[in-house]
């Protein structure tokens, strides 16, 4: 390692060519960028207030030497001192003479500030160099160790100037720097030259030689601001400097030990009590810290230093003398900064106090500490290391939870997977050891004494999730760890009574579909006793399977089917269903994916399913759901069921023309009840059919008899329970057709002979007289057809027979005025055909004829227009004619 | 002179910005309003870690027209969004410096004071202002006023109390590349007092006035004028001075044991890289001329008195009283152009012609003795310092000219 050389002054010839300031001469290997910054590192600017025009003598006794210590962008240290010289080469004052020292590499071998003063640094031209007419040549390259002797500031020197004036503004000094990292705030010191040198030193000389070579410093600057150094000593006068109240609360930590104004600092740092200590009692303290530093690769003057502090406490005292938090940043530290081999010692160290650490430091220290140990026993040959790992990392998860009543699982869990992330590399090592035999007695032990709930989630969370995450099968635990199910008989032990944690343990049970199949057939069939905790297990079981995705759902499902638990999920199911918020998307989904995929649960459960999920339908979604079931129809077992399907089916069904599907799902309906032998009153489906057939008849009158369809008095045509609704939609679609189909008033008694006395209210009589007016009007030879059957059919039977007595007046008033609205030709053909036929043969039925065609001639006698008639008439023959009188009458009438 | 202007440059980066282009730093008490690392500024001015200032604001980008309009007129406050406290400290967005409180208002006229080692630019500079402040101010009812603390205390330190106080010579100027606080201009306001309506007195012309000096060794070589000397070719106008007694046919004239300082030659040298600078960065070709104004001045004439003859100019003082004298100016111009011919030869003055557009010849002295050995200054008598302040005035229409 070399020490590169730079003079810059103001002088006749120098590297710029010209005259003036300019770099005098330097050593080959600093580059330009590198020049123009010891340049700028080398300005002095003299104190305003002193001599502008000094001689020797006031220079040498008033100006201060500037000596700076700093780092290149280059990441090379240099020293430089730079001193007013007063006149240049033309005889103008200003000029100043720096010398600088820069380290080709590496770190100088002294503190940089014992060269204060040091004979090493040049502090001007000699008079052959200032008359020199050509440039110089390259400054030599020193050799590194010229620098160390002699050297002026020694650690004696510096501890006793501590003594006399007090080692509070060295630690507040030492903060100020340690904080420089974070706050950006330089250290802006005011005092005697001499003093300052010393106040420089005593800064550096806290820390070790390399690590000081972080307080880049100048013990003379006209402007600390401008100036990017740690330390800048600066004159009280004629200095740039305004010491103002923002640069001193904010820009700056100010020393100024003239006027006693030391920076206020609120904290101080730990290890400014080895620096205290060292200074003033022990030095060799001071240097045992040092030592213990360099031991680190740790080159940083910040807050960590403290860390670093409680680390040797924590090595050469024990943990007693700190906080769990301390003993936190010591493992933190040491982690971040110790080599394999320190760290090996340090285990060595820790391995004896590790006992009482696991039971005394907190849980996040427990954390660090245990990836601290694991770390060491990675790096470390043997199993010594490893197991001590294992051991406080066990002894840590026991003590946070079963030491304290209320354990924080989150935390432990997160401690747990941290430090199982940590090992993934050594997945089969570490669940080998959490999955120990040793291990799992000793939970079972823990949980069967203590019995808490809490407690034992955490270790099924941490044991299964271990098997889970190493990716173990039921069977794998099985055959390798016989204690894994007696671990399982106690844990569910204790969860049962508690569901809040029963949930979450079978939550982390659940992580595994197939492990989790396996889990539930073993509790459903070693351990789930009573009905009660069979209850408890299914309503958490739901929980956590509602959670799963749905092919995992599906999974689980089946899996516990072929495990033979098809109890479990047809209760499962039954639960969900009822929860269900739409039943039909549901029960589908579930009959897609569970039903569908086994046949010996479809044969078993399908129809209770069924019969359950009707039981819990809205009555507006039956009909919709049993249409579609009728197409599953054949899958239910049941008969019972299946009627029940048909029965809704049939109860939602419109007796109206169905269309094609419709009528094809009629069809299918009718077929099931035929093969099922199911009977339905009313028989909606038949009805339907037959009505369907009376539509088809109806294009071809004359090729079906209506005896043919229908058979009064059984079967389809039994209408005893249909409601009256239902009847006259049927009546309105089915009635139009039958009455194209008469051909005799037999046909007419038939009609009224299927649909039953009872049915013959109700609206009946006038809805037929309607559709033969209808049919009259449509066709009015069969019309009228139809209409002298109904006729012969009044007067035959209606008449005779007593059952249709209720229905009699309201037909007969109805056939009147019919009759009156006939023209007379057709009244004419009716009062003919009537009048042959054997209609009037009996006494009754010529009587009431006879009344009847006077009361149709009555009535038309008293028509309106009969009225009018006569008034026309009346108008001709007599002149006058009233005919508001007309008017009047006519509103009359009305 | 009040002008409608559209942008403005930086006195401190040389940045041209849009007026709106600027950001504003709070001006409220740290305490209230927490400091915060200014990276830009630190990086302008090599600091490193940043230096923790008080917090900058920014303005928004104009984006619709009312906003277009406004941006027309730089803003003059702002409010800060941390602390709500108003402030008026406008920054140039390129490299976080205050900038004077009159930018943007008014004509800005950036004067480089350049020349050779010892040449006598920091005297010159010294003297100048003293008598811009003084006689000037009386001559054209003008005032020279400084615009803040650091012009005052730069001014006060460095130029007049070695000078007017100490009676002695100012001390070599550092170079800019190891002192960048010799960048840091001298940043005045010179008003003009003239007559309104109804002969009322009122501020006729307003300018901001920026000087610069500059170390000669900084004019050495073309990539420190480059770096250091940016303000060369955004300046307004330029003084060049030229030491006479450094001139070997001046120097072998003079009587024995006059003390003299370095003899140099570096005159052509700085013209051509001022030129050469000028065109570079105003990408200026060679078949045009440069249109900034640059003033020729032999500085310490007194020393030279001898080699002048009795019906010289120079021998009387400048007749520059109220407005321009254009006789007073061409008589001075075209008897140191012939001297210059003289006693450097045609190619200076063919130079000087074949790159600038407009340039005159001057002659003066600011202290009016020679200092040479002693540093002192027995005898201050500065003579004719303003005539190429007041020709770069008229060049910018700042004052009238008379000619009989």
């Amino acid at each position: 390692m070399k020490l590169l050389q730079l003079i810059y002054t103001s002088c006749k010839k120098g590297l710029s060519g010209g005259s003036g300031f300019q770099t005098y001469a330097m050593s080959e290997g600093i580059d330009e960028e590198e020049r123009r910054e010891i340049e700028r590192y080398g300005l002095y600017v003299p104190p305003t207030h002193l001599p502008t025009q000094p001689g020797r003598e006031e220079i040498e006794k008033l100006f201060p030497t500037a000596l700076r210590f700093f780092r290149l962008q280059s990441g090379r240290y240099g020293i430089c001192q730079s001193r007013y010289i007063g006149r240049d080469y033309s005889g103008r004052y200003g000029n100043y003479f720096s010398h600088a020292l820069i380290l080709d590499s590496g770190y100088f071998p002294v503190y940089p500030i014992r060269l204060y003063n040091s004979p090493v640094f040049r502090d001007h031209l000699t008079e052959e160099e200032i008359q020199g007419h050509s440039p110089p040549g390259p400054l030599p390259a020193l050799d590194r160790e010229k620098i160390t002797s002699p050297l002026r500031i020694s650690f004696d020197e510096v501890s006793e100037f501590i003594k006399d004036t007090g080692i509070e503004p060295v630690k507040k000094m030492v903060t100020a720097a340690v904080d420089y990292h974070e706050t950006h705030r330089s250290l802006v010191l005011s005092g005697s030259p001499t003093n300052i040198a010393y106040w420089i030193a005593a800064i550096q000389m806290a820390f070790p030689l390399k690590m000081a070579h972080n307080l880049t410093f100048t013990t003379y600057t006209h402007d600390p601001t401008s100036m990017n150094l740690m330390i800048s000593a600066v004159p009280q006068k004629g200095s740039r400097f305004a010491f103002s109240e923002t640069q001193r609360n904010f820009e700056h930590y100010i020393f100024d030990f003239e006027n006693q104004g030391i920076a206020g600092l609120d904290r101080e740092y730990e290890f400014t009590k080895n620096i205290d200590i060292g200074y003033t009692i022990s030095p060799d303290s001071l240097a045992e810290f040092h030592d213990f530093i360099n031991l680190f690769d740790f080159n940083f003057i910040n807050k960590e230093l403290d860390s670093l502090c409680f680390l040797l406490t924590l090595t050469r005292v024990g943990v007693e003398d700190l906080s769990p938090k301390q003993v936190l940043a010591a493992v933190r530290f040491a982690d971040k900064y110790a080599t394999v081999e320190i760290l090996q010692q340090l285990a060595g160290n820790f391995s004896q106090i590790l006992d009482s650490l696991s039971s005394s430091v907190d849980f996040e220290s427990a954390e660090t500490l245990s990836t601290f140990l694991f770390k060491i026993a990675r790096q470390s040959p043997g199993k010594k290391h490893l197991e001590t790992a294992y051991r406080f990392f066990f002894q840590s998860l026991d003590h946070h939870t079963l030491s304290p009543p209320q354990p924080d699982r989150e935390s432990i869990e997160n401690f747990f997977h941290a430090v199982r992330e940590q090992n993934k590399n050594h997945g089969e090592e570490f669940a080998a050891a959490v999955l120990s035999q040793n291990r799992l007695r000793q939970i079972i032990k823990y949980i069967t004494n203590n019995r808490s709930p809490q407690c034992t989630e955490i270790y099924f969370n941490v044991v299964i999730g271990t098997v889970i995450s190493f990716r173990y099968s039921w069977d794998d635990m099985e055959a390798k760890q016989p204690l894994f199910k007696s671990f399982i008989e106690y844990s569910l032990a204790n969860l049962l009574p508690e569901e809040i944690h029963l949930k979450r343990a079978m939550q982390s049970a659940g992580k595994d579909n197939d492990f989790f199949v396996d889990f539930i057939s073993f509790c459903l069939t070693h351990l789930l006793t009573s009905e009660e905790k069979r209850a408890i297990f299914l309503n958490n079981y739901i929980k956590v399977v509602e959670n799963k995705t749905t092919a995992s759902a599906v999974h689980v499902r089946l899996g516990l089917i072929q495990r033979g638990h098809s109890q479990f999920i047809y209760e499962e199911y039954f639960n969900l269903l009822h929860d269900a918020p739409d039943k039909p998307v549901f029960f589908r989904t579930y009959f897609d994916s569970v039903f569908k995929k086994d046949r010996t649960f479809l044969q078993e459960y399908f129809s209770p399913a069924v019969d359950g999920y009707l039981e819990l339908l809205w009555e507006k979604e039956k009909f919709k759901e049993c249409e579609k079931l009728i197409d599953a129809a054949e899958l239910i077992t049941d008969p019972e069921v299946v009627r029940r399907v048909i029965r809704d089916f049939e109860k939602g069904t419109v007796l109206l023309s169905p269309g094609r599907a419709a009528r094809k799902k009629m069809v299918s309906v009718q077929e099931i009840k035929k093969k099922r032998k199911i009977i339905t009153s009313p028989d909606i489906t038949g009805l339907i059919l037959l009505g369907t057939e009376c539509e088809k008849a109806g294009l071809e009158p004359e090729a079906v008899k209506i005896s043919q369809l229908i058979k009064p008095g059984a079967g389809i045509h039994n209408l005893e329970d249909l409601d009256i609704q239902r009847f006259k939609d049927y009546l309105s679609w089915c009635l139009p057709n039958l009455l194209s189909l008469m051909k005799s008033h037999r046909d007419h008694q038939l009609i009224f002979q299927w649909l039953g006395t009872s049915k013959l209210g109700n609206g009946f009589v006038p809805a037929y007289i309607a559709g033969i007016k209808r049919l009259l009007k449509e066709d009015k030879e069969s019309g009228l057809r139809v209409f002298l059957d109904f006729f012969k059919f009044y007067l035959i039977i209606l008449l005779e027979d007593k059952q249709y007595f209720a229905v009699l007046e309201e037909s007969r008033g109805d056939l009147i005025k019919m009759l009156c609205k006939l023209s007379k030709s057709q009244f004419d053909h009716i009062r003919s055909k009537v009048l042959k036929s054997s209609a009037v043969e009996k006494p009754a039925g010529k009587r009431e004829f006879v009344k009847m065609l006077e009361e149709v001639s009555e009535k038309k006698q008293s028509s309106l227009f009969n009225q009018f008639t006569r008034l026309f008439q009346k108008k001709n023959s007599a002149p006058k004619v009233n005919s508001k009188k007309i008017k009047r009458i006519k509103k009359n009438r009305r | 002179m009040k002008l409608i202007k559209k942008n403005y440059i930086c006195p401190f980066c040389f940045n041209q910005n849009d007026l709106y282009q600027v950001e504003f730093r709070c001006s409220n008490d740290p305490k209230r309003c927490a400091p915060e690392p200014d990276k830009i500024y630190s990086d302008f001015r090599g600091l490193n870690p940043p230096r923790a200032l008080a917090k900058v604001i920014r303005i928004p980008e104009p984006t619709n027209k009312r906003e277009k309009l406004q941006a027309l007129k730089m803003p003059r406050e702002t409010v800060c969004p941390h602390c709500n406290e108003k402030t008026s400290l406008r920054l140039c967005p390129s490299c976080h410096s205050e900038l004077p409180y009159t930018i943007g208002d008014y004509k800005d006229l950036i004067i480089a004071v350049i020349g050779g080692k010892e040449s006598g630019k920091s005297h010159y500079v010294s003297v100048l202002i003293n008598k811009i402040m003084n006689e000037i101010g009386e001559n054209f009812d003008s005032n020279l006023q400084p615009l803040d603390d650091d012009t005052i205390k730069r001014y006060r330190e460095d130029f007049y109390n070695p000078v007017f106080r100490k009676r002695e010579t100012i001390m070599a100027t550092r170079s800019a590349r190891a002192d960048s606080s010799v960048k840091v201009p001298l940043i005045y306001t010179l008003s003009f007092m003239g007559k309104g309506v109804f002969n009322k007195k009122k501020i006729k012309d307003v300018a901001t006035i920026v000087f610069f000096d500059t170390a000669g060794e900084d004019l050495n070589a073309e990539e420190t004028m480059i770096t250091e000397n940016k303000y060369i070719h955004n300046s307004s106008g330029i003084i060049l001075l030229l030491d006479p007694l450094q001139l070997p046919d001046v120097r072998s004239q003079l009587p024995n044991g006059t003390p003299l300082p370095e003899e140099s030659s570096e005159v052509e040298d700085i013209i051509s890289r001022t030129a050469k600078l000028i065109r570079k960065a105003k990408k200026i070709k060679m078949d045009q001329l440069i249109d900034i104004p640059i003033a020729l001045a032999f500085s310490k004439i007194d020393a030279i008195e001898t080699l002048l003859g009795p019906s010289s100019s120079l021998n009387y003082p400048s007749k520059h009283t109220g407005c321009f004298d254009m006789d007073d100016f061409e008589a001075v111009n075209s008897e140191l152009e012939s001297l210059t011919k003289e006693w450097q030869g045609g190619a200076l003055v063919q130079q000087m012609r074949h790159n600038f557009k407009n340039h005159a010849y001057f002659g003066l002295t600011a202290l009016g003795c020679n200092p040479h050995g002693t540093q002192k200054i027995t005898k201050l008598r500065p003579h004719r310092v303003e005539d190429p302040f007041l020709w770069l005035l008229r060049q910018h229409k700042l004052i009238p000219e008379a000619k009989s």
